[in-house]
């Protein structure tokens, strides 16, 4: 059974906006070898993209827990969105939430961004930052 | 990179809180990104990979979305608060780092408001004001 982080990696790349962005780690199963492994994607020397990067595994999905791929991600959902300011906030519940632990499943995560149909700011939560940020990559219009 | 970015990164790495991380992006000379090998050493990609660690010319490079990602997580881990975030005002036209600590409202520290003219010279202001902490 996948884990947590592993099953919202592969709803990111289940998105029709997704991809891969230079500095994301992919993990995924090593092909020959056939074990579990990462990979930090870049593109080199425009010979090889950054989903070929990837996709060097199989079954690839993004590493969630990097600091590095999260700054990918709301990059990626405001390219989806068309709204370059989005912006992740934690909510009031956040301490709360930290100190309830992982069985709390109130949202402590809110991304903002501004709806190009209605001209008006959503705000789409999640239990994680990285939670909200995919409902958001799953959203976008 | 342009010389305001260069600038930019020059003021991160002089902070105390400042340090390479896995992923960010060299934009100074190598433009090549930081990777961790097996041991957890940085070394740069596709540069030189007997080389451990950073290179002193090496400026982190705040045009890629990954390196702002990581200076994001140096500023939470500077300032103790996992809860910081930056966002745009729109009145002001300005970004500011924020913290729920402070019921979502514009991050005092030392009585500052870390403002910044995009999201990562707010966040770099962030880092410099927890210098002071």
């Amino acid at each position: 059974m996948p884990s947590e982080t592993e099953a919202l990696g592969r709803r990111a790349v289940a998105c029709p906006k997704w991809r891969w962005l230079p500095g994301m780690v992919a993990r995924g199963t090593n092909r020959i070898w056939g074990w579990l492994s990462w990979v930090r994607v870049e593109a080199f020397s425009n010979s090889e993209t950054c989903g070929e990067k990837a996709e060097q595994l199989e079954n690839p999905y993004p590493d969630l827990n990097d600091y590095a791929t999260l700054g990918c991600l709301l990059r990626l959902v405001r390219e989806a969105w068309g709204d370059n300011y989005a912006w992740m906030r934690a909510t009031n519940r956040y301490y709360a939430f930290s100190e309830r632990g992982a069985d709390c499943c109130e949202p402590a995560w809110i991304l903002h961004v501004l709806d190009p149909l209605t001209q008006t700011y959503r705000k789409i939560p999640g239990i994680t930052e990285a939670e909200a940020l995919i409902a958001a990559l799953e959203a976008a219009p | 990179m342009t010389d305001e970015l260069k600038d930019l990164g020059r003021r991160a790495i002089a902070c105390r809180g400042w340090k390479w991380l896995d992923g960010m992006l060299d934009g100074n000379i190598h433009e090549q990104r930081y990777s961790a090998d097996n041991q957890g050493f940085l070394e740069l990609n596709d540069f030189d990979w007997s080389h451990k660690g950073a290179y002193p010319n090496s400026l982190p490079d705040f045009s890629d979305p990954a390196t702002v990602g990581c200076l994001l997580a140096l500023v939470r881990e500077a300032m103790k608060d996992p809860s910081i975030y930056a966002r745009l005002f729109l009145r002001e036209g300005r970004w500011c780092t924020c913290s729920d600590a402070y019921m979502g409202t514009s991050l005092l520290v030392n009585g500052k408001y870390l403002w910044g003219d995009t999201e990562a010279e707010a966040l770099v202001v962030a880092l410099e004001a927890a210098n002071a902490l």
